[in-house]
């Protein structure tokens, strides 16, 4: 050993140099005193770095001025409001922060800040974690990849009858902007996507359901079979409590061509109490197929649930879920859905909705996790939108026919049992003004008559019908559902600039018998018109003016609660215009200024009736 | 003059050359993102064995966390380098922001003065020799299988547990000369560390300070001064009473003929109360000497050693215990209708890091003789005297074996005149047949076997002492497939006799001798799989169950089963 070697064995090892000490160890072995003089402070190698380290994600500032001079009555005497922020999606400032410590391990966690503005300054300013914390890591074998995914939420869907959320046939308004919607590319390309391809730019959660826990994920097996299995938490298992709640699921799928056939399973299991002796929980186990030919696919998914609660237990029951798509011509598509979900198939983490089946929140807390379950009532919703304790058949078309794209839907549901004396439909022309009502939690059976309940960013209410059976509370008759939507979207230009008009229409009724199409008398129990029509007009590449008109008209018959003073059943409308701007302030940053005039009311109930007005101006940067 | 000129010349040049080399070589960036993330989901259920029905204890536990320790190492120059490291947990089932917390988990400088000096500052590894500043995780078991090591290994990055280091904070200085002629070289190392902070009342600052000057001859001889203290700051509480431990040593390494090697340790300790209402001091000494002889090959080993420690040496830093045996177990805490507090098992022992400290404790912590009572404080168990050595073996087929064996007594019986004899015996195997059999996968098995006795014959019973505990564990992981591996594991506990445990008050002196009468088992095993997806990075799925039982105690026996999910990052 040189001399100069010999300085840095002798530096790096008694004092903490940067050499390291096993290095210069080794080249001393045998010599046990080099040990015994061991001493000092650790560690003495230089530490090692990330291979990779990034920050993105965004700034969302909104603000929002409402100001109505007929409230219902828990905001009489406040009928004024500025919010800073939004309380369904907190984040002003988002930092997605990502690591990766080799090639194929990495983790990632949201960092978010919010300042509430309401002038106390540091102490009401919020931080803390969105999706938590997040670590992934795949190892490649002879027999395939595998990949594990653990930690905080992470956003997964296995299939649609076991965890997944509804994706729907997009027909929805683009005028009010979500938390997650993305700055596009201009100010532009959010509705010209929406014209042509009838959705727009979805971020990953589209469809996907959070998932706490452990996703071990198996790709690329041997004859075109993959696997997953995880075991967790969604959110309706979530909480802070150390009583078991957990939520457990898998898939094996086979892949063959463009077709695939997978067996899915989905399990929830929480104990009700601390000595584990009952439980409530779901199980689903399914087959999702997909067969797909030039002009022609067929889809669907077949399986059976099963819910219990202590020692009650619901017997297995059927879910059933066809689709087959056809192209009629190169711009138009026809599809034919027939699906049956038997009352005792629940799992609110699918995409149909329970209305059949009490579901208790075990552990849940406002803080914790998000404690909505879903109204056990027979539901009136669009149309893609399933639930059980119901059978149908929906035909969906899709037509453009140059600057117009038509989408239509017609669809004709019954209830499998009489298991519920209430209906519930939404609100929608003002829907995210409603939920503006009840700021921070999701309460239920609120308003002016408690019929009223929020559900995230929209509100729905419920209508309790007269015809019930007075020993048991249950309805007597059988009840059949229609609706029609009509999604029209349309694109020209004035003075060069392009113009794009939109018009949604959803007819639906509920009644006590079946019937082809909505029925539009009073023959039915309940009656729901929605009509919205918007315009986006780009002034410039960096503006858009955008404009809004609703209008819904919602009649109920006498099979249905009545008034007190009136005596008369439901009989509301409501309208919106609204007028806003789209205004592109730099690359990645744009200002979305909204003025909506609102107004509802109930012409036999007096006390449900809202007037005003609400101004929100957001800045979304996104870096 | 000139030569030590000439000298502190070389010294500064291979200092600059080291640190400035080493930076240039890996290319490192002026900041850089360092630390390590985990995951972990377990799910738990206890059963118990009690003539009353149990219908209060919780029966089932879940639990989790994720963890992100992000380090942001800054490099504003060659010889200075910062860093801060900050934790993000969220705990499992908190969603949308719930059941998180930030906290800050280092944060440290170091750097080169005038490239001569090495200074560190904030949070600090430290440790000395096994007298003065050292964590000997005494009750740990060296053979326990993977499966369980990799606990071990969370405990350990937890509580920065390395190389039997205690966590502190302070000020690390290391400095060092080299020479012509006589001494080859020196080197000088010093802290001080703080160890609670004034509460201006009964509690006054209490800082930890050492220094070990190490000169080495040749590399055949050196020689080693140690210093270490704790001691309180007058003046700093309205409290007169201070406290103050000094303990001081020599080092001595000789090598001859390069298969023998002579290590000793001597030293005196003083722990003294001034002021206040105790007013006493303990003084004492050690000599701890140890001999080795290594085979040609370096296929066998043999060494023996003579180790004394006063009954009054006391000495912080080497005394503290990792584990602390009286600590809420922070899980089935209590159990059976709520009467009785869940004693801590194995299963607790090898992973529950809630139970282990993180710096040295000034009291004494208590002794579980289940785990160790021949040396619960490591070598620096005071009242010892007696011998110990032992073989080490390199066997063909890849294999490795340990035996140690211990014959010590008291210096001073505890209670009575009459003094307890211990003897202990460890034994530790390893098989590595994949590497001896040059397979690509790997297969390990490895075994081991801790028995420990005490006896004092007396014509007097309460004077009676006869106890024994034995501790072995097994295991293997075998490389099923390129990177992951099966791996399972048990240990074992058998614990039978009757002993007497010393009360000690918060001075360490005996206020009262309790006799401790069990028959107790204890075991555990554990099966899982473990995925290695990188250097520090592995995925493992275990369940494990233990069993806790003791026939003379009045807690009934309980047996805890449990399903673990890790997912760790280190980087």
């Amino acid at each position: 050993m040189n001399k100069k070697a010999g300085l840095r064995v002798l530096l790096a090892t008694l004092l903490g140099g940067m050499v390291s000490h096993d290095a210069a160890a080794q080249r001393d072995s045998g010599n046990l005193l080099q040990r015994f003089f061991e001493a000092g402070n650790y560690p003495k190698n230089p530490l090692p770095a990330l291979r990779h380290f990034s920050v993105g994600g965004y700034y969302r500032f909104l603000a929002n001025y409402r100001q109505l001079s007929e409230a219902y009555s828990h905001l009489e005497n406040a009928p004024g409001n500025i919010f800073i922020g939004d309380d369904s999606q907190i984040p002003q400032l988002m930092l997605n922060l990502a690591g990766s410590t080799s090639a194929n391990t990495s983790f990632g966690t949201d960092l978010f800040l919010w300042s509430p503005m309401t002038g106390a300054g540091q102490i009401e300013n919020v931080k803390g974690l969105n999706l938590g914390i997040s670590l992934h890591g795949s190892h490649t074998t002879d027999l395939g990849t595998f990949t594990v995914r653990t930690g905080g939420i992470n956003w997964y869907a296995l299939s649609p009858f076991t965890f997944q959320t509804n994706r729907g046939y997009n027909r929805y308004t683009l005028f009010e902007r979500n938390p997650w919607d993305p700055n596009t590319t201009t100010m532009e390309t959010r509705y010209r996507n929406f014209f042509e391809a009838g959705s727009m730019n979805q971020d990953a959660r589209w469809g996907q359901q959070a998932f706490q826990g452990l996703i071990l994920e198996a790709t690329a097996l041997p004859k075109g079979y993959s696997a997953v299995l995880m075991y967790g938490k969604t959110q309706l298992n979530g909480g802070l409590s150390p009583i078991p709640n957990n939520a457990a699921g898998g898939r094996v799928r086979k892949d063959f061509g463009k077709h695939f056939v997978s067996l899915n399973n989905f399990t929830m299991r929480a104990f009700m109490d601390s000595l584990s002796e009952l439980t409530t929980g779901i199980s689903v186990l399914t087959s999702e197929f997909r067969f797909r030919w030039p002009t022609f696919m067929i889809q669907g998914e077949i399986g059976a649930g099963s819910s219990y609660n202590g020692k009650r237990e619901e017997p297995w029951g059927e879910a059933i879920s066809l689709k087959a798509e056809k192209a009629l011509r190169k711009n138009l598509n026809l599809e034919m859905h027939l699906y049956r979900i038997a009352p005792q198939v629940v799992n609110n983490s699918s995409i149909f909705i329970n209305t059949s089946v009490q579901q208790p929140i075990i552990g849940g807390n406002n803080t914790a996790t998000q404690p909505v379950l879903p109204a056990v009532a027979s539901a009136m919703t669009p149309i893609g939108q399933l639930v059980n304790n119901r059978q149908g058949v929906d035909l969906n078309t899709q037509w453009n026919i140059g600057p117009l794209h038509a989408g239509l839907g017609w669809s004709m549901s019954a209830e499998l049992e009489r298991r519920s004396n209430q209906i519930t439909y939404t609100h929608p022309v003002n829907s995210l003004q409603l939920a503006h009502f009840w700021r921070w939690d999701f309460p239920g059976n609120v308003g002016p008559y408690n019929n009223l309940s929020k559900i995230y960013r929209s509100v729905y209410e419920t209508l309790p019908l007269v015809n019930s059976d007075p020993l048991n509370g249950l309805p007597k008759n059988d009840k059949y559902f229609n609706s029609l939507e009509l999604h029209l979207r349309y694109n020209s230009k004035i003075a060069g600039r392009n113009l794009y008009v939109n018009y949604l229409g959803q007819y639906s009724s509920a009644q006590y018998f079946l019937s082809p199409i909505t029925v539009f008398s009073e023959a039915a129990l309940l009656r729901t018109y929605y009509h919205q029509l918007e315009a986006y007009y780009a002034l410039s590449p960096g503006i858009i003016w955008c404009n809004y008109l609703g209008w819904e008209r919602i009649v109920a018959n006498y099979e249905t609660l009545t008034d007190t003073k009136s005596r008369r059943p439901k009989n509301q409308h409501a309208t919106a215009i609204a007028t806003g701007f789209d205004i592109k302030l730099s690359k990645g940053s744009g200002l979305y200024l909204r003025q909506r005039w609102m107004q509802g009311r109930d012409a036999s109930f007096s006390r449900d009736r809202y007037r005003g007005f609400e101004t929100s101006a957001e800045i979304k940067i996104f870096f | 003059m000139p030569a030590l000129n000439s000298n502190i010349l070389l010294l500064s040049a291979a200092l600059f050359t080291c640190s400035l080399g080493s930076l240039q070589a890996q290319q490192r960036k002026t900041v850089e993102f360092t630390g390590g993330a985990r995951s972990g989901m377990t799910n738990s259920r206890l059963f118990t064995q009690d003539s009353i029905p149990d219908t209060a204890t919780v029966r089932r536990q879940t639990g989790g966390y994720a963890l992100i320790d992000l380090g942001v190492n800054i490099r504003p120059n060659a010889n200075t380098e910062i860093l801060g490291m900050f934790r993000i947990r969220n705990q499992y089932g908190g969603f949308w922001g719930a059941g998180v917390s930030f906290d800050v988990r280092q944060l440290w400088l170091k750097g080169v003065v005038a490239d001569v000096l090495r200074y560190q500052v904030g949070d600090l590894n430290l440790k000395q020799t096994p007298f003065t500043l050292y964590n000997p995780h005494a009750d740990r078991l060296d053979s326990l299988p993977e499966i369980f090591r990799l606990q071990q290994q969370i405990v350990d990055y937890e509580r920065f547990y390395m190389r039997n280091t205690w966590r502190q904070q302070g000020i690390h200085l290391a400095t060092g000369f080299q020479f012509d002629r006589y001494i080859k070289d020196a080197d000088v190392q010093a802290y001080i560390t703080r160890l609670q902070a004034t509460d201006f009342a009964t509690r006054p600052e209490r800082l930890m300070g050492g220094y070990t000057l190490r000169i080495r001859q040749s590399n055949n001889f050196s020689l080693a001064w140690n210093a270490f203290s704790v001691f309180d700051v007058k003046g700093t509480a309205l409290d007169t009473a201070t406290f103050n431990n000094t303990v001081q040593t020599l080092q001595l390494g000789l090598r001859l003929r390069k298969k023998i090697s002579v290590q000793a340790e001597a030293g005196t300790g003083r722990y003294a109360h001034n002021g206040g209402t105790q007013n006493f001091s303990l003084n004492d000494y050690f000599i701890h000497a140890r001999g080795l002889w290594t085979s040609a090959n370096n296929k066998f080993q043999v060494h023996a050693a003579y180790l004394n420690v006063g009954p009054d040496f006391r000495s912080v830093g080497a005394q503290s215990k990792d584990v602390r045996y009286d600590a809420a177990p922070a899980y089935f805490n209590t159990y059976a209708n709520g009467r009785f507090d869940r004693p801590i098992g194995l299963y607790d022992q090898i992973g529950n890091e809630n139970l282990y400290n993180v710096s040295v404790t000034t009291a004494l912590q208590p002794v579980n003789p289940v785990y160790n009572f021949v040396l619960p404080f490591g070598l620096a168990t005071f009242n010892r005297v007696g011998a110990y050595g032992g073989i080490n073996l390199r066997l063909p087929a890849g294999m490795s074996a340990d035996i140690t064996h211990h014959r010590l007594s008291e210096i001073r019986g505890q209670g009575t005149l009459m003094r307890t004899g211990f003897s202990r015996t460890q034994a530790y195997w390893l098989a590595d047949i994949g590497a001896a059999a040059k397979w690509k996968k790997s297969l390990r098995i490895r075994a081991g076997i801790d028995h420990q006795a005490a006896q004092r014959n007396s014509e007097t019973e309460y004077e009676k002492i006869a106890f024994s505990t034995t501790r072995y564990s097994a295991g293997t992981e075998i490389e099923i497939f390129r990177q992951i591996d099966l791996m399972a594991g048990l240990a074992g506990i058998r614990s039978n006799g009757n002993l007497l445990v010393p009360e000690r008050d918060p001075f360490t002196r005996v206020t009262f001798i309790s006799p401790v009468n069990m028959n107790q088992l204890q075991f555990i095993q554990a099966a899982g799989f473990r995925c290695r997806f990188g250097s520090g990075t592995w995925l493992t799925l275990m369940a494990q169950a233990s069993r806790y039982e003791d026939a003379r105690q009045a807690a009934p026996p309980y047996r805890l089963n449990q399903i673990n999910i890790i997912y760790n990052m280190t980087f």
